[in-house]
């Protein structure tokens, strides 16, 4: 696995290049879908991986894959550069810094909203105000639907965990009870 | 010899009372120079068989009263050891009775400490078994509880519970960032 730092240098120098052109939208969606079609054809990341598979013909496999895909110009030169240095195999890590890259310059963050039942959206306006207030930022949210929480609300906000399910409050009580 | 004693009986005569005189006396001679020789062969060695006997009686009684004395000594010695030995057993007996009570009482206190340390270990060992099974009542206490409560709030929860919960996490959310 390719290190997080150089994902990131990557990641930084397309970022640079991309927000410059205003592309940064474009490019971080259509890696996605790339990554995407990595992560769920291994065959593909391991045409590009193997050493004897001379370097012409996984040209010839890439230009297939920019067609088929149709991705832009920006894209399609960042994936030629990527094999150039041996790296195109690492699509979903470069990818994933890329996204987060963008994220960060746009002064955005990414919170996963965990519910019993799905919210509504009323509450999803409000609860987004709340959160970029909190933050500072612009917020992404993911919601995910999870019965187990059996009401409230659980948001994870990187490493921060806000939790005001029932469930949450079930497990304190259990602690405390066990001390 | 027997003719000539013969001879000079039969010139005194006989049948007079110097008859037997006449007959026997050369044999009483004759017996007198017998004894006379053999009193003079043999008077040398008897009287040294006699006498060697004699010492060798005196030394038999010599020793045996010797034997006497030392048998008389040994058994003083042996009357006055007899006088002893109630002493000796006696002395015997009470050693043996402070060394019997001293080990008792070693063995007493070792018994002693011994069981005070099995006592103090099964009262530990009691002690953490007892802190176990109450740990484990109180959780399965405490699971039978929370799966209880966890039923009933699947069951009776509303939709107007579960939107007043959202709501009221984006109230407290919205007082963290105030």
């Amino acid at each position: 696995m390719i290190p997080l730092r150089i994902a990131r240098r990557y990641a930084r120098a397309l970022a640079e290049y991309t927000f410059a052109r205003r592309e940064h939208e474009t490019v971080r969606s259509e890696l996605h879908a790339l990554a995407e079609l990595f992560r769920e054809t291994p065959l593909l990341r391991d045409i590009f991986a193997h050493p004897v598979i001379p370097r012409a013909q996984k040209e010839r496999a890439l230009q297939t894959l920019i067609e088929r895909t149709q991705v832009g110009r920006t894209t399609a030169t960042f994936l030629h550069l990527l094999l150039k240095n041996y790296r195109l195999q690492y699509l979903e890590v470069i990818a994933r810094a890329f996204a987060e890259e963008v994220d960060h310059r746009m002064g955005m963050v990414n919170v996963e909203v965990r519910t019993a039942r799905p919210l509504l959206e009323e509450e999803r306006q409000r609860l987004q105000r709340q959160l970029e207030h909190m933050t500072g930022k612009l917020v992404r949210m993911r919601e995910v639907v999870e019965e187990r929480l059996l009401g409230g609300v659980q948001v994870r906000l990187a490493s921060d965990v806000y939790d005001g399910s029932l469930h949450a409050r079930l497990e304190a009580l259990r602690r405390q009870l066990l001390l | 010899m027997g003719d000539l004693l013969s001879d000079i009986a039969g010139t005194v005569g006989t049948g007079g009372p110097l008859g037997l005189v006449g007959a026997g006396l050369p044999r009483v001679v004759n017996f007198l120079i017998f004894v006379a020789v053999l009193y003079y062969v043999l008077r040398k060695p008897v009287s040294d068989f006699f006498r060697q006997r004699a010492h060798t009686i005196a030394r038999d009684l010599e020793e045996a009263e010797r034997a006497r004395a030392v048998a008389a000594q040994e058994l003083a010695q042996a009357r006055a050891q007899l006088a002893r030995v109630d002493e000796d057993v006696a002395a015997i007996r009470e050693r043996a009775r402070h060394e019997a009570e001293a080990e008792y009482e070693r063995l007493r206190q070792e018994t002693e400490i011994e069981a005070e340390k099995i006592r103090a270990l099964a009262e530990r060992e009691i002690a953490m078994a007892r802190r176990a099974a109450e740990l484990e009542l109180r959780t399965f206490l405490v699971e039978r509880v929370l799966a209880r409560a966890r039923t009933l709030l699947r069951e009776q929860l509303t939709e107007e519970d579960h939107r007043r919960l959202i709501a009221q996490f984006i109230e407290d959310v919205a007082e963290v960032s105030r």
